[in-house]
């Protein structure tokens, strides 16, 4: 049967590894090739890179950062950030991605999603949704952009519904209220998209114990839960999650 | 077994990871030519033929550069040959993924069609899932090493092949209680694999090798030194 996914996610900027709490106040913590390396090594099931500056040069960086893990790592790379055209998504998967998820880019074009995937395939074209509570949407939760800058108005379901109908093959959905709070993925945020919706979820955004991985797979329907900084400071490891969850009877991946 | 390198050729096109399944490769000390030439396709000693996007458009890809007549050439020269995902599905007689339903190269008999919602919970299939190997005909002693282990690949595509002939299945995956895919398919020189191996860290390299070493015994005998295959 198909097993969950714990996804690392490395934010990259100029080619280097940070992560930042709430967005803002960032921290290096590395070398974005040697972390995906050794989360592969440790039984991570895809490897995620958010591009967090999206200027010429930046991206330059970034196609290199792509090009030395195809290399090295033969688990699925997804890659996220400044997607904005169709030939970024080309550009992203030629380096070496599996997956190019899109954020502002579909918001801006909404046929972004379709071009992407009518040229690509539905199955390399993830929606990203950054999600905050508000009260001017239909479910009280409304789609934000440009990394939780900017409100749109929309409400996340029926995005997340529409996206699905133009091809998105997966959803990476964000809890703005929860990441980098340590207090737990938002479950009825979750549960109620995944619900929804039938392809992937990938769960991210305020993971900061393992009972949150179990919580999050036991009470939504999740497939995936994204994973920062929990990893990248040690406070626990895959293998660590994984025999956690073989405990809690979640099927997962065990690399010997 | 390393007497001189096989020449393992991927079938070159628009709708493809090439890189990834090149990579791989070379982390098995395999450097694969890229290619979409005719002649250099059938003078490798091993084909794989990569390919991600709709059944038509790929095939429709193949047809507009004569890559469709140039692979089933290869095929038909009995040298190895192995499709992976839609490179694997094309393999059929029709797939029904795009505008309109698409002749297949039919090696295998059976149709490529949509996973059916109303047993399977998520679409596209995409993540890990279990190899579950048939009881072998001896023909196919390639993945046997792989027999006791369960072992997990990375899936992701929407359609599969709905197979005519089980004995050309050779593993299987399951996506819900009651509904498996073929996973591995093989029948002579012929093999397909629907997840990507590539993609499917030290398990797809061992699985890559495995395949690869058929090329180098291809011309000599074709049934020794296959059970050096093994997971470590």
């Amino acid at each position: 049967m198909l097993k969950k996914r714990i996804i690392p996610c490395l934010d990259v900027k100029n080619g280097r590894v940070v992560k930042g709490v709430n967005f803002v106040g960032l921290k290096d913590a590395g070398d974005p090739v040697e972390l995906a390396k050794s989360y592969n090594e440790s039984g991570a099931d895809e490897i995620c890179f958010l591009d967090i500056t999206a200027s010429f040069e930046a991206r330059k960086a970034l196609i290199d950062v792509i090009n030395r893990t195809a290399t090295e790592v033969f688990i699925p790379l997804t890659v996220g950030g400044g997607v904005n055209r169709p030939e970024d998504i080309g550009d992203l998967l030629r380096a070496g991605a599996d997956k190019v998820s899109i954020n502002s880019g579909a918001v801006k074009d909404p046929s972004l999603i379709q071009q992407g995937a009518s040229q690509y395939g539905s199955q390399c074209i993830v929606i990203a949704i950054d999600v905050k509570k508000s009260n001017c949407t239909h479910s009280n939760w409304e789609v934000f952009i440009k990394g939780g800058r900017e409100a749109t108005g929309i409400d996340v379901i029926e995005w997340a519904k529409r996206m699905v109908n133009q091809g998105a093959g997966e959803i990476l959905l964000t809890s703005m209220d929860a990441d980098g709070t340590k207090a737990g993925y938002d479950i009825s945020l979750t549960s109620a998209i995944s619900e929804e919706v039938n392809v992937p979820v990938i769960a991210s955004g305020g993971a900061g114990s393992l009972k949150h991985i179990i919580d999050v797979f036991k009470s939504t329907k999740a497939d995936a839960a994204l994973l920062a900084s929990m990893l990248h400071y040690g406070e626990t490891t895959i293998p660590e999650i994984k025999n956690t969850l073989l405990q809690e009877g979640v099927l997962t991946r065990i690399i010997e | 077994m390393s007497k001189s390198k096989p020449k393992v050729s991927i079938v070159k096109s628009k709708y493809a990871n090439l890189y990834s399944v090149a990579n791989a490769l070379s982390a098995i000390g395999v450097e694969a030519q890229i290619t979409d030439d005719r002649k250099e396709i059938l003078s490798a000693d091993s084909l794989i033929c990569p390919g991600v996007g709709s059944f038509s458009q790929v095939k429709s890809y193949f047809d507009s550069h004569k890559l469709t007549d140039s692979i089933s050439e290869f095929i038909n020269t009995s040298k190895p040959f192995l499709g992976i995902c839609v490179g694997m599905q094309i393999l059929f007689e029709k797939g029904y993924e795009g505008k309109q339903p698409t002749k297949g190269l039919a090696f295998f008999e059976g149709e490529v069609v949509s996973l059916p919602p109303n047993k399977v919970s998520r679409i596209p299939h995409i993540g890990w899932n279990t190899l579950s190997f048939k009881p072998l005909n001896n023909k196919k002693a390639l993945f046997n090493s792989f027999n006791e282990s369960a072992e997990d690949v990375y899936f992701v595509h929407s359609f599969y092949c709905s197979a005519k002939n089980k004995k050309d299945i050779l593993a299987s995956a399951q996506l819900a209680e009651n509904f498996e895919i073929p996973a591995i398919i093989g029948k002579n020189n012929i093999y397909g694999m629907q997840f990507h191996p590539e993609r499917s860290g030290k398990v797809g390299l061992q699985l890559l090798k495995a395949f690869v070493s058929l090329s180098s015994e291809h011309s000599e005998n074709p049934s020794q030194n296959i059970k050096e295959f093994k997971i470590d």
